[in-house]
């Protein structure tokens, strides 16, 4: 016992780890969305990256890049993922996870410009459009639930959110050029 | 972008979408991931989207949404929802239930694990080679197994008619009704109905028409007119006629096919693309912008620039109104007049300012308190008043006040008149030598001390959302051949603010133009005219009052709509 008590790193350290891990972890989570077949399968895999930093933080060093680390770590665990689900890789080929995660992990090193981006690009949407984002994101109902309560067609409903969605993607990426920002 | 582009970025949107909320296929995510590979160049909009999504789940607790609450439950969140959208639950392709989203949990304590444990072989490289086999077998398999399979769904909403006529009831589109792909052909007789595709687009058909819905985001024109609006969410909604295919590109757009296939495009905002042909690609699409029109001959398939036409397509209808409108402005007389403002001219010939009821006109002076008068029988005119300062003079129904009010000697000779013979009195109403009160040339007749409010919001409510108005007319004594002198004010208020005067016009038959940009915050709009503030009986010929001779014109007052 008395042994792991000293291997436990101090407090300096944890809230240093803390401070940097907050600062990116959207960046990380958003890297694993793009590599895993859904959202629940990426948050499985954030909780474990999470872990193994923390496991292997005395190995960063300070002053580097923790995101990209972060990122290294998170693709180390989605390719984990993959080989345990076989499944996906009879859909998925390595070669196009390779392809995405070089575009996603530079892309998600931009997070809190994109972030800013939306802000302006929600402020544009009409009150309806608005509406639907708030009550997809924010409520937290699915688009099949939303379209339960709406009384519309599901189908039309995915059509209508999905309008919706490349048209904020397209705002953001016009406004990040703008900002340029535009080559991540 | 051609309407491909459009289509595929639409398509690969929906992908992400069901792959994130967990409620895709495998057969849909091998789908998925058959088109990134072959089109790498997706690869990027594909984690753009994958990143706005987690941007908006990040953002979705801080959305700020105006006006009224969104969180909330039960009826009053039925409500909410139901006031999004007026579509019914119809012909529900099956889904997966997505699975439950739990949300990304933010840390804020860490403590280390008491071991790591032993590493893990990561086997991925060694499926890497098996999994590319494999999935390239699976695509060549699953596109000789599976050719897409179009299925029959709703696709769009009948949101109003006016006066439509149906050449087969069992094909018909009432309001209310939603409406499939593959149905076939509608036949609309005549009247005009207005369509929402759930994509946002909007179409107005105005009859005698053919017409087919396609998809969520195309249709099918055989003749007849077509008026779309297309927001940008919906961009690469598809107009096909016989001879042309027409891809917007986030705009507004009239779309005419005449018997023989001759298909014209006229742009009233924004861009879209005309191409010669049907998905024929040896005839190059060309864009076309707000202002100009494109016509494709069927016979030789040439496309040739014609004038646009601002009037030729119904662009908006309102059935409680009985309304259809074309781009016009609104005649301000027409709608004092209990008419619509655009094609009916009212029956009302006066009103009188000291009951608000309609009267045949009166040419006697009359002296009375300034009070507001409400008019109940017409939706548009709020009130009615004989201006007078010496007391608070309000000018709306809400109370607003004109304080700038002159003092007047609170008498009107004439009723307010909206449906003006040729003369007054057998006196011609002449401004800058042109005759008004005749068809063409209306007049609002407004003696002073007269005054008229209309209410901007129930105008508002008849034309398209968000319309940018502007109020028009010319303004002057009339040249009558009397040889008294005239002395009158106008005003134009704007709930009861000044935004337009011109003081003491003693010179007959002068005419001033007047342009006012309305705000979407204005309420109600004043027309008002006072004496100019001489004296009674003194100074005058006859012995006249203040108000004599100030026979003050309105000359063709409109709304304007941009």
């Amino acid at each position: 016992m008395d042994n792991m008590d000293v291997a436990k790193p101090g407090k300096a350290q944890n809230e240093e780890f803390l401070r940097l891990f907050l600062a990116n972890q959207r960046a990380i989570y958003a890297y694993i969305l793009s590599m895993v077949p859904s959202a629940a399968d990426a948050d499985d895999i954030m909780q474990d990256t999470a872990t193994m930093m923390w496991d292997k933080f005395d190995d960063f060093k300070l002053g580097t890049n923790f995101g990209a680390w972060g990122v290294t770590i998170a693709r180390y665990k989605i390719m984990e993922y993959h080989s345990k689900k076989k499944r996906n890789l009879d859909l998925v080929s390595g070669e196009l996870l390779e392809q995405i995660s070089q575009v996603a992990s530079q892309k998600v090193m931009r997070m809190d410009d994109r972030l800013k981006a939306l802000d302006q690009c929600l402020s544009k949407l009409n009150e309806k459009n608005r509406k639907l984002i708030h009550i997809r994101y924010h409520q937290g109902l699915t688009i099949k639930k939303i379209a339960e309560q709406l009384k519309r067609p599901a189908a039309g409903m995915y059509k209508v959110m999905s309008r919706l969605h490349e048209s904020l993607s397209r705002c953001i990426a016009l406004t990040l050029s703008a900002w340029g920002q535009g080559n991540e | 972008m051609n309407n491909n582009n459009y289509q595929n970025q639409s398509v690969l949107s929906e992908w992400v979408l069901r792959k994130l909320d967990g409620s895709m296929t495998d057969q849909q995510r091998a789908e998925l991931y058959q088109y990134l590979e072959a089109h790498p160049e997706a690869i990027e909009s594909y984690v753009d989207l994958t990143l706005l999504y987690s941007c908006l789940s990040e953002k979705g607790s801080q959305l700020k949404v105006p006006a009224e609450p969104l969180i909330v439950s039960g009826e009053a969140y039925s409500e909410a929802l139901n006031a999004l959208a007026e579509y019914e639950l119809q012909a529900l392709p099956q889904e997966v239930e997505p699975a439950a989203k739990p949300k990304p949990e933010i840390i804020t304590s860490i403590s280390k694990p008491v071991s790591s444990g032993p590493g893990r072989v990561n086997k991925f490289s060694l499926f890497t080679a098996v999994a590319s086999l494999a999935a390239l077998l699976l695509m060549i398999a699953y596109v000789t197994l599976f050719p897409v399979k179009k299925t029959r769904e709703a696709v769009a909403q009948v949101t109003d008619s006016v006066g439509v006529k149906w050449a087969n009831p069992a094909m018909s589109a009432d309001v209310g009704n939603h409406l499939n792909n593959f149905d076939g052909p509608r036949h609309l007789l005549k009247g005009c109905v207005k369509i929402e595709f759930y994509t946002g687009a909007e179409v107005i058909i105005e009859g005698p028409a053919e017409f087919e819905l396609k998809s969520f985001e195309s249709m099918y024109l055989s003749y007849g007119r077509v008026y779309a609006t297309v927001p940008t969410e919906a961009s690469g909604f598809t107009v096909n006629t016989p001879c042309s295919s027409i891809v917007d590109i986030g705009t507004e757009f009239g779309v005419k096919v005449d018997f023989d296939g001759t298909s014209d495009l006229h742009m009233f905002k924004g861009r879209a693309s005309m191409a010669a042909g049907i998905n024929d690609e040896t005839h190059p699409a060309r864009e076309v912008v707000k202002g100009q029109a494109l016509r494709v001959d069927p016979s030789t398939e040439q496309m040739q620039a014609i004038q646009v036409s601002r009037k030729m397509f119904a662009r908006h209808i309102a059935s409680d109104h009985g309304m259809v409108w074309r781009g016009e402005a609104f005649d301000l007389i027409s709608l004092a007049a209990g008419g619509d403002g655009i094609s009916k001219p009212g029956f009302a010939t006066s009103i009188d300012p000291r009951t608000g009821l309609q009267v045949q006109r009166l040419h006697d002076d009359r002296n009375v308190p300034n009070t507001y008068v409400p008019v109940p029988w017409n939706k548009f005119v709020d009130g009615v008043f004989v201006p007078n300062g010496n007391q608070t003079q309000v000018v709306t129904s809400q109370g607003h006040a004109f304080a700038e009010c002159p003092v007047t000697n609170g008498v009107f000779c004439s009723d307010l008149t909206m449906n003006m013979s040729a003369t007054i009195d057998d006196v011609p109403m002449v401004l800058d030598g042109v005759r008004y009160g005749r068809p063409g040339k209306p007049g609002l007749f407004i003696h002073a001390n007269l005054g008229i409010t209309y209410d901007l919001e129930r105008i508002r409510a008849v034309l398209p959302a968000d319309s940018e108005l502007i109020f028009r007319s010319k303004i002057g004594v009339s040249e009558e051949e009397t040889p008294r002198d005239c002395n009158a004010d106008f005003w134009v208020l704007v709930d009861g603010q000044i935004q337009y005067q011109k003081r003491n016009i003693t010179t007959k038959g002068l005419c001033d133009q007047i342009e006012i940009r309305l705000r979407k915050s204005d309420r109600f709009l004043t027309l008002m005219t006072s004496d100019g503030g001489d004296p009674d009986i003194v100074g005058y010929k006859d012995g006249g009052r203040a108000t004599d001779s100030d026979w003050c014109i309105f000359a063709e007052p409109v709304i304007d709509i941009e």
